[in-house]
């Protein structure tokens, strides 16, 4: 008898054992899922394997592709590879993203700027990305004179300004002063708009322009319309080979707002992955009243569909940053940058491609080809035939005549040898030294520009131009990467809805 | 094996003990579901669910086999 109320009382206690444990995990994921205190930390520390994290233990995910990094003796991440991507795990929206980075660059001139940053828009695939460390202003720069603050800073090969306020207003003048040729203005970090529009010479008198090659998948074109209004026709084709539907999209902007914008859905019989080809199909846009000047046309499609026509009553349709023609024929372009990436990703498209009158053998496929070009303002670019994948920081165009391109130059990796540039504007924060060769850099981030799927947003770390075994002392050390969200606490979102209740 | 089978068959509070612990893991396992069909991914950061089902699985069997 005794034994048996010894064994309930033990039962019972038992009992209130698992339900209070059952409940305080309920609590806990509760509390994790709300965080009420409005941050929530993330973080991977890669020098000590032997320190298994247990608090969030894979919040951040392995990297990826594998053979793009390994790791070191002491556990640190090596990236041998550009890109390497993350995914970070954020159990609700918040407003700001605080990225830290402890890590030790062994870069070049040629492999010259760390970036890191987080995918924008996933039907584009853009990324918002900001500097870790830039071996051009920390190293190789650093010798001409600086003025500003690291929010804007100017650096001069030869001090003829004395304030950057100085600079913008002869800048806004066009001051002889300034560049004895064009392009001697590179920025970095730093968008267009916070500083005089760039001048953009003799605008061409045209009435309309169409493209001269089908092109497959997005692109992005300058327009100039001169006319006040915006006359566009052309027509398109599904290839139907990957599986998702291929809505077609097409919005103009100016100064970063719409002006106009076309939908297709893709509402056709034919079904996706069958590789079978859609009729051609015509679209029109017309907008009126608007002002004479630059546009930017976007046309934000997958690589299903394959621009066959495009007719818009411009002077200009300048292809900005990349170029993929769809064409057996031959194809000539132009380009205004002093680089060509090039990448076939189907055997039919491995060619001999001349650049600038370097000939250049495209024998793998997914591998990507770069190609520099000596100095001078419009290079030439032709293809056997269309297929590979054109791309770098410039404007490729069909006729020499036809590169518009309002963007001052970027610093990037090719900079140290371009003579033109005499001034380097840039919102750049030097990375801290711990000693040994260390870095950290903190970065931030605004979660409303930034794209997040399945309670993941998407990390990239980005070094331009390492590749695998191109030079194995060129790589970045890991050792720390800690992501920290903030936004708006428990206490005072409740406030918040408590006031718009009562308004 | 068969030391094992007599334990469990004499101390009664050790076969409390697993059925217990089972209904626990299944009313961690539901929890699961419920959150990650919730908010994809929180639950799976701190437990692995796959070593939780065969936990799960494991006292299932040894509950229905020495009861």
């Amino acid at each position: 008898m005794i034994l048996i109320m010894k064994l309930k009382v033990k039962t019972s206690k038992l009992n209130i054992f698992f339900i209070t444990l059952f409940f305080l995990l309920v609590f806990f994921l509760f509390i994790e899922c709300l965080a009420p205190r409005g941050t929530w930390t993330c973080q991977k520390n890669y020098s000590n394997k032997k320190l298994v994290n247990l608090f969030r233990p894979d919040c951040l995910t392995e990297p990826s592709p594998n053979d793009r990094y390994e790791y070191g003796l002491n556990g640190e991440l090596r990236i041998l590879a550009d890109p390497l991507y993350l995914s970070i795990f954020s159990p609700r929206a918040f407003q700001k993203i605080d990225l830290e980075i402890i890590y030790r660059p062994h870069l070049t001139d040629k492999q010259a700027i760390f970036e890191a940053g987080f995918l924008a828009d996933s039907k584009l695939w853009r990324y918002q990305l900001k500097p870790v460390y830039n071996y051009l202003l920390e190293e190789s720069f650093d010798t001409w004179s600086t003025i500003g603050s690291s929010d804007l800073s100017l650096r001069q090969k030869e001090q003829k300004f004395t304030s950057l306020a100085e600079f913008i207003m002869a800048l806004k003048q066009n001051d002889q002063k300034l560049c004895e040729l064009d392009d001697c203005l590179a920025l970095y970090n730093i968008n267009d708009d916070i500083i005089p529009a760039k001048q953009l010479g003799n605008i061409l008198e045209s009435n309309q322009i169409n493209l001269a090659y089908a092109l497959r998948g997005s692109h992005q074109f300058y327009i100039y319309l001169a006319h006040g209004f915006l006359d566009l026709k052309g027509s398109f084709m599904d290839l139907n080979e990957n599986k998702d539907l291929d809505d077609f999209e097409l919005i103009v902007l100016k100064d970063k707002q719409v002006v106009a914008s076309l939908k297709i859905e893709d509402l056709r019989a034919e079904k996706e992955l069958s590789s079978e080809e859609s009729e051609e199909i015509t679209f029109s846009l017309r907008q009126e009243n608007l002002a004479t000047g630059l546009y930017k046309l976007e046309l934000r499609n997958n690589d299903d569909i394959v621009i066959m026509d495009l007719g818009v009553n411009s002077s200009y349709l300048s292809v900005i940053n990349k170029m993929w023609p769809f064409t057996d024929e031959q194809v000539k372009v132009y380009t205004d940058s002093n680089y060509l990436q090039v990448k076939a990703l189907s055997p039919l498209d491995l060619q001999t491609i001349r650049f600038d009158g370097i000939d250049v053998e495209l024998s793998e496929i997914y591998k990507q080809y770069e190609i520099e070009a000596g100095l001078g303002s419009i290079k030439e670019i032709k293809l056997e035939r269309g297929g590979p994948i054109l791309a770098n920081d410039g404007i490729f165009s069909f006729s020499d005549l036809g590169l518009l391109n309002p963007s001052y130059l970027r610093l990037d990796r090719f900079s140290l040898k371009d003579d033109r540039i005499d001034y380097i504007l840039a919102s750049y924060e030097d990375a801290e030294p711990l000693g040994d060769g260390w870095y950290r850099s903190n970065l931030s981030f605004k979660t409303s520009d930034l794209y997040r799927e399945n309670n993941q947003y998407n990390l990239i770390l980005s070094v331009p131009g390492l590749r695998l075994f191109d030079n194995e002392e060129v790589f970045i050390e890991l050792k720390k990467i800690k992501i920290k969200y903030a936004g708006p606490s428990l206490l005072e979102k409740i406030k918040s809805m408590i006031f718009s209740l009562k308004k | 094996m068969l030391r094992f089978k007599n334990t469990i068959k004499r101390n009664i509070f050790l076969k409390k003990l697993i059925i217990k612990f089972f209904y626990f893991l299944t009313a961690l396992l539901v929890l699961g579901l419920i959150i990650e069909f919730l908010v994809p991914g929180l639950f799976s950061l701190y437990f692995n669910s796959s070593f939780l089902a065969l936990l799960w699985l494991l006292t299932a069997i040894i509950s229905i086999l020495y009861s």
